[in-house]
């Protein structure tokens, strides 16, 4: 096969194998960085990095490792940046959330997140104001208690009652489709 | 204690302390389950940013087809020129509607081809061992004492070395030497813990990350190469031959005011934790010497390329070793290991190797006509055993040697090739080169000597024409024939052969030293051979 026809290659099959390791690496991303913002940054950085070095990697392997090692060096990155002014997550404990993740199924990942949009769509009231609020125009929780003149507890609360509320949605959702990894 | 889901919760703001994100962190280690639950718990967080911005945008665009709807439907009443317009709009506007949602996801599923190709092909899960041992180099592993062991190894799984070396290969690719006497846990595909030994790793682009954990220290390879050594105490160094790693020390976690003992160490630094209160690192300066590497990464200083010979007929070359090339050496200048110069392939290393540093050969950079040799004392029982080489019935033999003539000396074996017959070059009691052959099967052993005693301190060039074929055994002594007898029987066997020494490694030790090693495996024919001797008198000035 011509060096032409490799190069044309190439680029489709990244964009396969990245597609099908996204949720992944996302997902690992997710639990190492809680700001969401900077955990989307960081996976931007990620696939460019992924993007720059594909041609090293060796298609004989898995490129979940591959691309999680990548990911690893990239969030501990961004975690030494963060160190002096919050805590973070130590090593070991990334090496359990990197081990875990592979476990986890693509498939499953993806489920969750499908599954996810719905269950936004759930959230009534103070609830669904707030979720907005934070996560939509990213405020803080100072920013929130303000706008509805009330405690940061009481707005935290409503946050962490939001939260579970979501994650309960997806995890009944899934066992009653059978989505379960 | 708070509940897992507030201190979770308190998590995603950034709002723990020291201890409560501890807490956290032991409940995460504690369990892969608990693990897997923190992921998806994270991943649903991150992802309820991204599944509002979908609906919102989901909405926003419905919206505008509703509204494109409803204008479409009243200018359709007007008809003709107008029908068609409603119907461009439409489809602009279907067309919109479905990169705009597409686009509210980073990549989404609906671009995933129907069928994978062979090439897309990802394996999530671990199929296999984590690591694999890939070679062995004159070694002996604990568990293969009593009984056959896996060469593959999952987490959680020791490689115990009690001498020798081996070399492993983890599954993200990482490559690592590991010398005995020796004991690493595999606990990824990525990493491992070195409780006692020494290693040295060198790390491709699909292995960055590669950890090695230590009882004090935990080192991450940033690339390519580098070395750890573990004393008996638990005490580790760290020496980073090429690129970087960085080295932290295994203190508390971070419900201590106290953070870990940090430091990016580049090539040629090394890094050991000091102190018993509050160890810190010292930075001292790295030692390649004294760690086992794979040849191809050998010193590059102590390789001259400009002087390898032209010799005839490199192909059917299957063992070639040459003083000036592939030479890894120690801290005392001995010969580690000698690279084999027949084997083109870099993925597995052929080459001779001494693993016990008391029985390494000496290097001399200026012996044989002021090239380098490989110097054999004796005395000190030196040899170099090779990896594992196929010979045939059908061989050529040449060696540029000189021989020690001390008195009183017995038999020294320059070359011995372990087959189904053993065939050997060496140097006899009268300091006269020879060549014997010894059959197993018929045993009988067939000697060719030459009657004239060899002068002192002066270079030789022994050949050595082997072929059951053709019944023939020859030995030449500086191109020229000196004797010949029938062939001896098959001597054809892959196996791992001796420089220096006899096949048992424990007796006749050669004394001299040995500038290139060149094995055919075919006859070469006359005039070839008489080429090759010739460009070998000539490169190390031999006379007739």
């Amino acid at each position: 096969m011509s060096t032409e026809d490799n190069s044309h290659e190439k680029p489709i099959n990244l964009t396969v194998l990245w597609v099908r390791t996204e949720p992944n690496l996302r997902a690992f991303v997710a639990a190492a960085i809680w700001d969401v913002h900077h955990a989307e940054d960081v996976l931007q950085e990620i696939a460019i990095v992924v993007s720059t070095n594909f041609a090293s990697y060796d298609p004989a392997r898995p490129f979940l490792p591959w691309c999680l090692g990548i990911s690893r060096l990239k969030v501990m990155e961004y975690l030494r940046s963060q160190s002096r002014n919050r805590v973070v997550l130590s090593d070991a404990t990334l090496l359990s959330l990197e081990s875990a993740v592979q476990s986890l199924s693509e498939e499953y990942l993806a489920a969750r997140r499908t599954t996810l949009q719905k269950c936004v769509r759930q959230l009534k009231g103070r609830q669904k104001e707030v979720v907005e609020l934070r996560y939509l125009k990213e405020q803080s929780i100072e920013d929130i208690a303000s706008k509805f003149a009330t405690s940061c507890s009481s707005i935290a609360v409503t946050l962490h009652r939001a939260r579970a509320a979501l994650r309960e949605c997806v995890s009944r959702t899934l066992d009653a489709e059978g989505g379960a990894s | 204690m708070k509940s897992l889901g507030e201190l979770f919760d308190r998590y995603l703001d950034g709002d723990l302390a020291p201890d409560e994100l501890a807490e956290l962190e032991a409940w995460i280690d504690q369990d892969s389950d608990h693990a897997r639950q923190f992921i998806e718990w994270s991943a649903t967080h991150l992802d309820t940013r991204t599944a509002l911005q979908g609906n919102a945008l989901h909405d926003a665009v419905m919206h505008v087809v509703e509204r494109q709807t409803e204008v479409s439907a009243v200018e359709s009443s007007v008809g003709g020129r107008d029908s068609r317009r409603f119907i461009y709009q439409h489809l602009v506007t279907a067309v919109c509607v479905t990169l705009l949602i597409s686009a509210s996801y980073f990549f989404v599923q609906k671009w995933r081809p129907e069928e994978p190709t062979p090439e897309a092909t990802v394996q999530l899960a671990s199929s296999g061992g984590d690591a694999k041992i890939i070679q062995r180099i004159d070694c002996v592993l604990e568990q293969d004492r009593w009984s056959i062991q896996s060469s593959e190894f999952a987490s959680g799984e020791s490689i115990q070395i009690a001498e020798g070396v081996v070399v492993i290969e983890f599954a993200r690719g990482a490559r690592v030497t590991l010398e005995g006497p020796a004991d690493l846990e595999i606990l990824s595909n990525n990493s491992g813990f070195l409780h006692e030994g020494k290693l040295t790793a060198v790390v491709p682009d699909s292995a960055i990350g590669f950890e090695v954990l230590t009882p004090d220290a935990h080192v991450i390879d940033h690339g390519t190469e580098f070395a750890v050594r573990v004393d008996s105490t638990g005490v580790s160094e760290t020496h980073v031959f090429q690129g970087e790693v960085e080295l932290t020390g295994t203190l508390a976690k971070s419900n201590t005011d106290m953070r870990p003992n940090s430091e990016i160490l580049t090539a040629a630094q090394a890094g050991r934790f000091e102190g018993d209160e509050t160890p810190t690192i010292k930075t001292i300066s790295a030692s390649p010497k004294e760690f086992i590497r794979l040849p191809q990464q050998a010193d590059a200083s102590s390789s001259d390329r400009s002087n390898i010979t032209p010799l005839p007929q490199p192909s059917d070359l299957v063992m070639w070793f040459e003083a000036s090339q592939g030479v890894q050496l120690d801290a005392e200048s001995c010969v580690v290991s000698w690279q084999n110069l027949a084997v083109s392939d870099a993925s597995i290393s052929s080459g001779a190797w001494q693993i016990n540093a008391a029985q390494r050969p000496f290097y001399r950079r200026d012996q044989t006509a002021n090239r380098p040799a490989i110097q054999f004392q004796g005395t000190r029982k030196e040899f170099l055993a090779t990896t594992p080489i196929r010979t045939s019935d059908e061989i050529t033999v040449l060696v540029v040697c000189e021989f020690d003539m001390t008195p009183g000396q017995g038999v020294g074996q320059v070359l011995m090739l372990k087959g189904t017959g053993k065939l050997a070059i060496q140097q006899e009691r009268d300091n006269s080169p020879a060549a014997q052959v010894y059959s197993w099967k018929l045993k009988e052993l067939r000697r060719l000597q030459t009657a004239t005693p060899t002068i002192a301190n002066s270079p030789l060039v022994i050949g050595c024409r082997y072929s059951l074929e053709e019944n023939l055994f020859q030995l030449f002594v500086n191109g020229e024939l000196i004797a010949e007898d029938s062939a001896n029987g098959p001597i054809a066997k892959e196996a791992s052969h001796m420089i220096g020494c006899n096949n048992h490694r424990t007796k006749n030790f050669f004394s001299g030293s040995i500038a290139e090693i060149a094995v055919y495996n075919s006859l070469l024919g006359r005039e070839k051979l008489d080429t090759a001797i010739s460009v070998l008198m000539q490169k190390y000035a031999v006379r007739h």
